[in-house]
């Protein structure tokens, strides 16, 4: 009798917390409360939310696909973009950028 | 397809130990240092959500390159260029993996309910297929991952505690090479397209910026919530994310792609 591998779980969802569905070309979300339950709380789902656009529109929206927009906001570090006016920002590697350290 | 729990496992042993070969990094980042004491048990939550949307949106576009990947081969693209893009779903598996950890360190996964065939816009058939990876590669990477990289910087300049910051660091340094790869895609291929193949193009990007614009639109309507008490919540605050996201998509996306003479809309180079 052949034994099948088994695998552990890296991500385990909590069901019925902060519930979202991507169905149908469509999204909901349970507006589980994210903190205190006012409407100034809604950031993660208005983040993550809509993703699925109709087929006839693209808006499926892959460029969402790559962003970690702010959930809400949530550093009170007003030092996020530091007194430059962004521009280094855009779209620049870090301090130290390596393009490739993971091959092989 | 009925609509699936989005949850993620891992072999182990032999396949899990040449994984880590492939990505050292990932082990190596400072897991299980995240004190949940120090933060509120609703910031908590709102990381635990936050963590949970971000491996599911990198689990996303792990697809969307697959996609890309295979219409690249379809393409006979120049074989450096495809094995380039060969590299970028393995990244979005490091990423969806980074992300579904850091969610876990947070208290658990959320739950997110999806379904598997509706993850992407896929190629359109109907068009060659040179034309059908350019279309997938200007959404998905010339104004995606082009778009996101000065976000997930930003992010990664505002996060404070050693693990998000790492795992960010990791993000933002495999994303430059995806952000890049679109535009040389394009400077190979554009001597082939007619000028009816750049409005084809245009009109992806079109849409794919209209929906960008949508999301700006609904993260601004949001009321602006106190700053958080959370160490694993280090997140840009919304109006310097919007601020950035416009002029990165100026330079990044808008630009790049008129001096390729994609005829874009208007509505696309409005600066919003």
């Amino acid at each position: 009798m052949r034994r099948y591998l088994t695998s552990r779980k890296v991500l385990a969802a909590s069901i019925g917390v902060a519930t979202i569905t991507y169905v149908a070309c469509s999204s909901t979300d349970s507006g589980t409360p994210t903190t205190s339950g006012d409407a100034g709380t809604d950031g993660p789902q208005q983040i993550v939310g809509n993703l699925m656009g109709t087929p006839q529109d693209s808006s499926l929206n892959l460029f969402e696909g790559n962003l970690m927009p702010p959930p809400f906001d949530a550093a009170p570090n007003d030092a996020t973009l530091d007194a430059d006016d962004g521009a280094a920002d855009d779209g620049g590697a870090l301090d130290a950028p390596s393009d490739s350290p993971s091959d092989g | 397809m009925p609509a699936e729990l989005f949850e993620l496992e891992m072999l182990g042993d032999a396949f899990e130990r040449r994984y880590r070969k492939m990505r050292p990094e990932v082990e190596a980042m400072p897991w299980g240092t995240l004190d949940l004491r120090t933060m509120s048990a609703a910031s908590q939550l709102s990381a635990r959500k936050a963590w949970t949307g971000a491996a599911f949106q990198e689990h996303r576009t792990g697809v969307a390159c697959a996609a890309a990947l295979r219409a690249l081969i379809e393409a006979r693209a120049p074989l450096d260029l495809i094995a380039l893009a060969s590299r970028f779903p393995l990244d979005e598996m490091v990423h969806v993996e980074l992300c579904a950890r850091m969610a876990m360190e947070c208290g658990g996964g959320t739950e997110i309910v999806h379904d598997p065939d509706v993850m992407i816009v896929d190629g359109d058939p109907s068009l060659s297929p040179l034309m059908r990876a350019a279309e997938m590669i200007v959404r998905f990477f010339c104004v995606g991952e082009a778009l996101s990289i000065p976000l997930i910087r930003g992010t990664w300049k505002a996060s404070r505690h050693p693990l998000p910051r790492a795992i960010l660091g990791r993000i933002v340094r495999d994303e430059a090479a995806h952000g890049t790869f679109g535009f040389t895609f394009l400077d190979w291929a554009g001597a082939r397209f007619s000028d009816e193949d750049r409005a084809v193009l245009a009109r992806g990007a079109d849409r794919t910026i209209a929906a960008v614009h949508k999301q700006w639109d609904r993260i601004r309507d949001n009321p602006r919530p106190p700053p958080s008490d959370g160490d694993a919540l280090a997140w840009m605050r919304t109006d310097e994310y919007l601020a950035l996201a416009s002029r990165s998509m100026q330079r990044l996306v808008v630009a790049p792609l008129l001096e390729r003479g994609l005829p874009l809309s208007a509505a696309s180079t409005a600066v919003t």
